[in-house]
């Protein structure tokens, strides 16, 4: 029986560094919801979901949002057979247990909804048939910070619906030499067979189970609420971020195979939980300020029970 | 810190109150360390903690039975905390408490001793303001002259990080309840030289002690484990400890 550390290895073995990337994917995984990865192209962004994909086995899809895609690229149609003179349902690659939607905000507003109404509600809607989507479901999407020339920004509203946000660095000179030494013979084999997909539901459950003594619950709703009073905020995070919260460290509690939740596990993810959650003021521009660093200070302020 | 009486028959309970005011809204202080309450049995341990604009009082009762005549010194609670207006971490000490426990068959030899104590009270107060009379009379620089002479009040040594954690081992073994775990726990975090409000990464990173940071594993799991399994946390960090201080 397979258990989430067994894909964070095999994730390692593939991907060089990036150990919060790795993380933050199988911890998405086991909370059950989706994670946006933010960097400049080529730092693994893809390789990351791919490998981690092909771990899991199940049903892999991958959308190249462009500004041309329409919802029913992402989501399906209905087309009409003119051999039986009946219309069939197309389902587009949403309906899949991992999508990758690789440059989310480079399509417009519409297609950005029609995602993420699926990420919410679990089902999508084609004609008038509303079918669920497969079990487990989980939207990799990827954003460049950079060539914001036509681009669809995510509104703050929809940015909530990500369970995470991790942001994927630059390697460091070491990690950099060996990621030349892997990939310039070729791309290594990716993990395969490590799990399936009624291991990750049965995961989740066991996740969901993990103890979360009252003052940790606590502790992550201060944080949460202590992003809303911070300099440099004009909006904090929601309630929902307080859910995220105990959800991630639910999950990375399970990850380490303890069942309560301790401060770390609280302080850890929170960070990953807040940084798209948050609307800075004008102030970080003219400052030069760094958002992770406001982050980080929101959470270090917050006293660990 | 104060007890509502400083001169009890043995069997009778005394109750030493702590109170604190922090100047800021906080929910809990679980920095707090309660003092060691010597020969007494400590019969329980009451927090109150009232918020107002800007700060926050806590009062701390603990209900102390005395089992053995004689004189015993409280000393006081002290708590560890960073120094809002030097931004410094600071050891803020109360003062100590002397209670004299008289003998179960001295009942009437204390009831003549209160009735001693009383008139002595009223003798010392009426020296009091016969002598606070006379020095508002006395023009000011001899006013400053007398403060001057004054002896200074006795500073008592502060305990270290080690004695601390003994200390609140100590009332943990007692009575083992939250509060007690949470003081505890807190003493732990003050030994490995991290700030209140720390984890237990932060402790890793602070102090190279290993087993130290295995009692503060164990008491993580006896404080945020489910309640049905924090007995297992309990007694590996009761047995670790028992090591760690020797």
């Amino acid at each position: 029986m397979s258990a989430p550390r067994d894909v964070l290895l095999a994730l390692r073995q593939t991907i060089v560094g990036q150990d919060e990337v790795v993380e933050s994917l199988v911890l998405t995984l086991v909370a059950g919801g989706h994670l946006l990865l933010e960097g400049v192209p080529g730092v693994a962004k893809t390789l990351a979901c791919r490998a981690l994909a092909a771990a899991l086995g199940g049903v892999f899809r991958r959308v190249q949002f462009t500004p041309d895609l329409l919802p029913s690229d992402i989501i399906g149609t209905r087309v009409f057979d003119q051999q039986s003179a009946t219309f069939s349902t197309v389902f587009g690659p949403l309906f899949a247990n991992i999508v990758l939607a690789d440059e989310i905000n480079r399509a417009p507003a519409k297609v950005q909804s029609a995602l993420l109404e699926g990420m919410q509600e679990r089902r999508a809607t084609i004609g008038l048939e509303t079918y669920a989507l497969p079990a487990p479901f989980l939207v990799l999407a990827t954003m460049n910070p950079y060539d914001a020339e036509g681009t669809y920004p995510l509104p703050l509203a929809q940015l909530d619906r990500f369970l995470a946000k991790v942001v994927v660095a630059y390697p460091s000179r070491d990690e950099e030499r060996a990621i030349v030494d892997r990939f310039g013979i070729g791309e290594p084999p990716l993990p395969a067979g490590v799990a399936a997909p009624a291991d990750v539901l049965r995961w989740r459950q066991e996740a969901r189970a993990v103890f979360l003594d009252p003052q940790l619950r606590d502790y992550a709703i201060d944080i949460v609420r202590a992003s809303r009073s911070a300099p440099f905020v004009a909006h904090g995070a929601s309630p929902r971020a307080a859910l995220a919260l105990v959800m991630l460290a639910r999950a990375r509690a399970y990850l380490e195979n303890r069942a309560f939740v301790n401060p770390d596990d609280v302080r850890d993810v929170a960070p990953a939980v807040l940084r798209h959650r948050l609307a800075y003021d004008d102030r970080i521009a003219v400052e030069g300020t760094d958002p992770d660093e406001i982050v980080r200070r929101i959470v270090a302020a917050v006293p660990a029970p | 810190m104060r007890a509502d009486s400083t001169a009890v028959p043995l069997g009778a309970d005394v109750h030493l109150t702590i109170h604190v005011r922090v100047r800021e809204r906080v929910a809990a202080l679980d920095e707090l360390i309660v003092p060691e309450v010597g020969t007494m049995h400590l019969l329980g341990d009451e927090r109150h903690v009232r918020q107002g604009p800007g700060f926050t009082d806590i009062d701390e009762t603990l209900t102390l039975e005395p089992v053995e005549a004689g004189a015993t010194l409280i000393p006081g609670a002290y708590l560890d905390a960073i120094d809002g207006r030097t931004g410094k971490p600071t050891r803020f000490t109360a003062n100590g408490v002397r209670i004299a426990v008289a003998a179960a068959d001295d009942k009437a030899g204390g009831m003549l001793r209160r009735v001693a104590l009383v008139l002595l009270g009223l003798l010392v107060a009426t020296m009091g303001i016969v002598l606070a009379a006379r020095t508002l009379q006395r023009r000011a620089p001899q006013r400053r002259a007398v403060a001057a002479a004054r002896d200074p009040l006795p500073v008592l040594p502060a305990p270290s990080p080690r004695d601390a954690v003994r200390e609140a081992f100590a009332t943990y073994r007692r009575v083992p309840s939250r509060a007690a775990l949470g003081r505890l726990r807190a003493a732990l975090f003050a030994a490995s030289g991290t700030r209140p409000g720390s984890t237990i990464r932060d402790a890793a990173t602070a102090t190279a002690d290993a087993q130290l940071i295995v009692a503060l594993r164990e008491s993580e799991a006896a404080m945020f484990a489910a309640p049905g399994a924090r007995e297992v946390g309990a007694d590996e960090l009761i047995e670790t400890l028992e090591v760690w201080l020797q």
